[in-house]
Order: structure tokens, then C-alpha cells, then sequence
């Protein structure tokens, strides 16, 4: 434990100080002493391999894996909408760049790219309450400025500079097709 | 138990003795309760925000994923009870920077901030700009009651392995992000695949992180397409992050630790748009500002310091010691 040389350094006991008090206070640092080393070893424990529940992290515990891996070849999970109030788009267009039609994509609120991963990691799973549930906030909430609404949730591949460059998307795998309201 | 406990000492660095962080405990008391006050002021600053943040989130969403903290409220006014909880965590914030000595204060804080914080994440997806204030808020809790003048010296060491404990569960953090770009980065060469440890990994992210989003952050094109500008700059980060836990068990190290962090929350900030403004302001309060932190210290003190740098150079100084220390070696330069 550190610092424990600095307690055995302690004021002796002043008469008529009861040696339980003493005790008892020594015992509470003791007991705080144990605090850090406590942290380092059984946060990390937890963050790791608590039971997620379908989520990504067992929360309020977080594996801190932001940006933990990089390639060049990269893949994302994204909303890519085919057709809103029985228009048929030009072509299946990323949900952020439907910034006159969704206040959510003005946003470009990262949560949904990981609302996204919990999704394909449900359907993974075949968690279908979860999916479900997901599904709904997809729906009523990113979607909701639009009655009627045909997406993919699909993984693209590409290379993050290309893409930068010029947009270029290698692959597209639809993982699910859905629907809101009447088209 | 003992030798365990030395070994681990030495691992991390911890000074003792002469240098030791207890040693001057009445002096430094204020420090640490400057600490202690300053975290929960600038905590009514961030639920001060949350309040307004809570009503406009509450109006825009329709759909709510509850986390486990809020299973509660899912038979309730959803969006009331996410406004009620924001109004509780700055009323609790506003009495702990004057009640900080009082644990049922610090407790109710972080009780509502957690609460407060989980209604941010109920919304499908799980942001991180406030778990590590609550983490550092929980901590707090342990501290012992009464006022830091009155306090016997069993109470004074406790105040001060808490904050201690507060500083190494922020820094962790900072070491788990480090750690898991170095597992990914090493898995990348022995899988022989483009990977953390590339050229233009940090290209890559920026460049990924503005498709994504459709941000253009103010320096981005010039990483992006020179990363011999970037490559430095990444392995830099990459050693703070990872040595950051063992940073605390270092007092010369927290005001170097604490600029470094924030200068990679700035850089965060002009490459991908993301500023981690809570972190920001816990290392002002918890290294800047830490009670441990030495006086003015030597650049060479601070380098011998350095983890893993400090061990490589250790030989060098020996070999250099040497021939002063030994007459007889001087006549053979």
C-alpha cells in the first residue's frame, strides 16, 4: 500500500485519549489506504468483463477503447434512406446527409452511429427485443420529422482518405431493411 | 506482503521519505481542500448546463432507451423527471461547494448527477463526457467528515489518499485508452495488417471521424494528408495516455501530465471536433491544482522522472558518475 510508512509515523496517543478511538480512526485510513490500489485493479476487472447486456458497456463502467483501432480499411454502420413520403430518392443516401429533411441529421450526433453498433450487435446476437427497442428510437426519434420512411441499416467499407477525397464507399452490406408508416 | 508492496512501490515510483507526498500534510491540507471545493463549483457550472440541456432533450425526444438507473421513470413523465433530476443535481452541486465537509452532501450530488448524466445517455447509445466526473464525485464520498482545519492527522492522510484515489481512477482512464491503442497496434503488426502503429494511423481516424460526422475541424486536411506531421504528434499521445496512472503515484509529473492532457483534449478539439470539455476542467482541478504537485522542479528532475525514459536513461547517468566517483578511470579517457 502506498504511503503506509507515513502512518506508522503517526502522534502517539495523548493521555486519556481512548485506544479504541485511535484504533478505530487508524482502521478508516487503513481502510482508505486500500482505495487506490482497489481502483486500479478491480475498475479495469469490471469495465472488461461485467455483463453487458446487450449494450455495449456495462454502464457506468467504460472500457475508455475510444479510438482504439485504426485501419485503412475502415467499416460504419449507418442509415441509408431510400424513399421518404413515397418519393423515391435519387439513390440510397446516408442518413446525415438528409440535412433538409431530419433535424437529427443537422446534428450529426455521433450517438446514433453507436445506437447503430448496438443494433448490428443485437441482431448478432438475435436479441430481437433489443433490436426492437432500438429500432423504435431509430424510428420515433431520429426519423421522426418524416411520417413515412424506407431504410437500410447497412455496413459500408471504404477507405477513410478516399472517402474523405472523394466519397468513395467499396462495399455496402444491407445487414437490415425496415419501414416507417405507409409508403 | 511486504516485499510485494516494496515491488510495487518501486514499479510506480512512489516517493517516500524525504520526497514523500505526506510529508508536509498541514501544509498542503488547504491544497487539497481547494481541490475538493473547486470540483464541486465547477460542477454547478456543468448542471447548470444540464438543466437547459435536459429540457431541450426532453422535448426532442420522443423514443427513450432507459438505462438501468432510470428503469424507474419509465412509468413517469419521462421528460419531467429528467428535469426535476437536473434541477436536484445543481441545487445538490450549489450546497456541496459550501457543505463539502458534509458526506450526505456529497453523496446527494452524486447521486443525482448520476441520474442526471443517465438521462444524456437514455437516448440510444452511450456518450462519456460526464462518467468520469461522476467516477471522481463517487470518490469524493469517501472523504472524511468535519472541517480540514480540525481534522486529527488519521483524518488528514485519509482527506489525502482520497484525493489521491480521485486523481489515479481519472488517470486510469487515460491509461485504459492508451493501453487498448497499443494492444490493437501490436495485434495489427503480428497480424501483419495496416494498424495503430502505421504511418498514417492517425490520418486514417481524422479523416474517418469527419466522414462520419461531416465536421471540418480546423486543422484535419493538414493531418490528413501529411502524416509525418501526424505520426510524431500520435506517438506522443500514446505514451501519455499510457503512463498516465503511474503520472499520479509521481508528484514532479502532475502539472507536466496535466498540460500534456489538455493539450491533447485541444488537439482533439482542431482534429475531430471533439472536446472533452469535463476532462478538461478535472485536470485543472485534479493535477494542475493537485496538492501533491512539487515546487518548481528541475527540467532534469522532471525527465529523470519520466516513465520508462527516466529507466533508459538511468545507465547513461551512472555511466556518466562513474569516473568522478573513480579517480583512477579519469586517466584512462
Amino acid at each position: 500500500m502506498p504511503f503506509a510508512k507515513s502512518a506508522s509515523a503517526m502522534t502517539p496517543t495523548p493521555p486519556g485519549r481512548s485506544q479504541n478511538t485511535v484504533k478505530q480512526r487508524l482502521a478508516s485510513y487503513q481502510a482508505r489506504l486500500v482505495l487506490p490500489l482497489a481502483i486500479v485493479i478491480f475498475y479495469p476487472m469490471i469495465a472488461f468483463l461485467a455483463p453487458t447486456n446487450g449494450r455495449a458497456e456495462f454502464y457506468p463502467f467504460f472500457a475508455w477503447h475510444l479510438f482504439a483501432k485504426t485501419s485503412s480499411h475502415k467499416a460504419d454502420v449507418v442509415l441509408l434512406v431510400h424513399e421518404i413520403e413515397g418519393v423515391r430518392l435519387d439513390g440510397p443516401t446516408l442518413f446525415f446527409e438528409l440535412r433538409d429533411d431530419f433535424a437529427a441529421a443537422r446534428g450529426q450526433n455521433i450517438q446514433l452511429a453507436k445506437l447503430l453498433d448496438d443494433y448490428v450487435f443485437a441482431m448478432a446476437r438475435g436479441d430481437s427485443e433489443t433490436k426492437a427497442s432500438l429500432n423504435e428510437v431509430i424510428e420515433n426519434t431520429y426519423l421522426r420529422d418524416r411520417a413515412n420512411v424506407r431504410y437500410d441499416v447497412a455496413i459500408i467499407y471504404y477507405h477513410p482518405i478516399e472517402r474523405y477525397t472523394d466519397g468513395t464507399i467499396t462495399d455496402i452490406r444491407t445487414v437490415a431493411s425496415n419501414q416507417k408508416g405507409m409508403l | 506482503m511486504t516485499p510485494l508492496i516494496r515491488a510495487g512501490r518501486r514499479a510506480l515510483g512512489v516517493q517516500l521519505g524525504a520526497g514523500a507526498p505526506f510529508r508536509r500534510i498541514t501544509e498542503i491540507m488547504p491544497n487539497a481542500e481547494r481541490v475538493v471545493v473547486f470540483y464541486y463549483a465547477v460542477s454547478v457550472l456543468l448542471t447548470a448546463r444540464m438543466i437547459a440541456d435536459m429540457h431541450w432533450l426532453g422535448r426532442k425526444t420522443v423514443e427513450w432507451d432507459l438505462l438501468w438507473p432510470l428503469a424507474w421513470a419509465a412509468r413517469l413523465d419521462i421528460p419531467l423527471v429528467i428535469e426535476v433530476l437536473s434541477v436536484m443535481a445543481f441545487l445538490t452541486s450549489v450546497l456541496a461547494v459550501q457543505f463539502h465537509s458534509r458526506r450526505a452532501v456529497r453523496l446527494a450530488f452524486v447521486a443525482t448527477f448520476f441520474l442526471a448524466m443517465t438521462a444524456v445517455n437514455s437516448v440510444g447509445g452511450i456518450n462519456h463526457p460526464y462518467h468520469a466526473w461522476f467516477w471522481v464525485g463517487l470518490i469524493l464520498v469517501a472523504l472524511p467528515d468535519g472541517r480540514t482545519g480540525a481534522m486529527n492527522r488519521h483524518n488528514r492522510m485519509s482527506y489525502l489518499t482520497v484525493i489521491l484515489s480521485a486523481q489515479a481512477i481519472f488517470m486510469l482512464f487515460y491509461t485504459m485508452a492508451g493501453l487498448y491503442k497499443v494492444y490493437f497496434g501490436v495485434d495489427a503488426i503480428i497480424e501483419g495488417v495496416p494498424g495503430n502503429f502505421s504511418f498514417s494511423a492517425l490520418s486514417w481516424t481524422i479523416a474517418d471521424r469527419s466522414v462520419q460526422t461531416g465536421t471540418t475541424p480546423l486543422l484535419a486536411e493538414l493531418i490528413i494528408f501529411n502524416p509525418a506531421l501526424a505520426w510524431p504528434a500520435f506517438i506522443s499521445v500514446l505514451y501519455v495516455q499510457v503512463f498516465a496512472v503511474v503520472a499520479v503515484f509521481r508528484r514532479r509529473l502532475h502539472i507536466v501530465w496535466g498540460y500534456a492532457l489538455i493539450g491533447f483534449h485541444l488537439g482533439t478539439w482542431l482534429l475531430m471536433e471533439i472536446i472533452f470539455i469535463q476532462h478538461v476542467l478535472l485536470l485543472v482541478v485534479l493535477l494542475l491544482l493537485s496538492p501533491f504537485a512539487a515546487g518548481p522542479v528541475s527540467m532534469r528532475a522532471v525527465v529523470r522522472e519520466l516513465p520508462l525514459v527516466g529507466l533508459l536513461l538511468r545507465p547513461l547517468r551512472s555511466a556518466a558518475s562513474r569516473p568522478l566517483q573513480t579517480g583512477g578511470q579519469l586517466g584512462d579517457t
